[in-house]
């Protein structure tokens, strides 16, 4: 049997503590976390990388922590914006019949494509239901009306024409007329009043309707 | 006193978001309820343009000072298709989506300063400014 020289030895022991650090690194590598650093009890050369490798995957663990902390918070919100998202979705557009064939439609809030759509909807379905001639659409709680808001009015008026019924505009604030005059929207061919009373005044004109005080017995 | 207002613009909820916040900032910075409501149309229409033909893009909102005065200076900026005839854009009621029109030409009108940089495939720049009207 040959002797190993300290040469052979010295190259095994460096072989063997390089093996079982490369293992570590490679389970860490994979994910596994559960391995740790074997730190002999005699300190040797391999002694202060393998405390600082201990360390590193300890700081490695506790970053994991956190990350997936935030994950779920960032997760949590993301669900609790979309259940949001849907809720203020699905806030009804009301159409109202304040009159025979008479009917108000409030609008509130910013119109975005998505809600314009059910806006018309619910407006047709309305009129249908009411057989509505004029409809009066309020636009007082709509706070910017740009060419997109102000296109999908146009839209939404038209298609209640093909139904048969007349629309009004009201509630249109001085500020809102002077945006619209300045983008340059053509709204001439639309009906607009001051306000909802100037709106059902319109309405009662159009129906061939007076409001007139009640005759008293003295 | 907050002096920058930055939003990223992807999706139409961003063009209210961007709009409300420049509008903030107006309101802080002592403008009319008029005024107010110009910044936030601009916003808007800008900010849907973004949305419409680039996709993505970015709402910056920063206080400037000159002189004595005080303006808020808006710019939209985007990396998409960019703009062929910048001229025939500006025209009311000119659009290629079947709306209204870009509101560029109301923009330029509701702001004191108007500048607008594009080309096919170098994206598109609106830079518009309002100053604070002196008592």
């Amino acid at each position: 049997m040959t002797e190993k020289t300290d040469r052979d030895q010295y190259k095994e022991f460096v072989k063997e503590r390089l093996k079982s650090l490369l293992s570590v690194v490679q389970s860490v590598s994979a994910g596994d976390f559960s391995v740790r650093v074997e730190i002999p009890e005699k300190e040797d050369e391999f002694t202060a990388l393998s405390v600082e490798l201990e360390r590193m995957i300890d700081d490695l663990i506790e970053a994991n922590r956190v990350g997936e902390g935030r994950m779920a918070r960032l997760q949590a919100a993301v669900e609790e914006k979309e259940r949001l998202l849907k809720t203020v979705g699905e806030l009804s557009s009301p159409v109202i019949q304040v009159w025979e064939n008479v009917l108000v439609m409030p609008l509130v809030g910013a119109i975005d494509s998505a809600r314009a759509t059910r806006i018309t909807e619910d407006l047709l379905t309305g009129i249908t239901k009411y057989q509505a001639e004029i409809v009066i659409i309020d636009i007082t709680g709509v706070p910017v009306v740009d060419t997109s808001v102000a296109n999908h009015l146009i839209q939404t008026i038209k298609a209640a024409a093909l139904l048969g019924a007349k629309c009004v505009v009201v509630g249109i604030s001085s500020e809102v007329a002077q945006s619209l005059i300045s983008l340059g929207v053509d709204l001439s061919g639309m009906v607009t009043r001051s306000n909802l009373q100037a709106g059902v005044r319109y309405a009662m004109e159009m129906m061939g309707l007076e409001v007139v005080p009640q005759k008293r017995e003295r | 006193m907050t002096e920058t207002v930055q939003v990223k613009v992807a999706a139409e909820a961003d063009v209210y978001v961007a709009a409300h916040q420049v509008k903030a900032l107006a309101r802080q910075m002592g403008f009319n309820e008029a005024d107010q409501t110009r910044v936030e149309t601009v916003i808007s229409e800008l900010a849907r343009n973004i949305v419409l033909y680039a996709g993505e893009g970015a709402i910056k909102a920063q206080v400037v000072a000159q002189d004595k005065r005080r303006g808020l200076r808006i710019q939209a900026f985007d990396y998409g298709p960019g703009i062929v005839d910048i001229e025939q854009a500006m025209k009311d009621g000119y659009t290629t989506s079947g709306g209204l029109g870009s509101g560029l030409g109301g923009a330029k009108r509701m702001m004191d300063e108007f500048h607008i940089e594009s080309a096919p495939g170098r994206g598109t720049q609106v830079t518009v400014l309002k100053w604070l009207r002196q008592p």
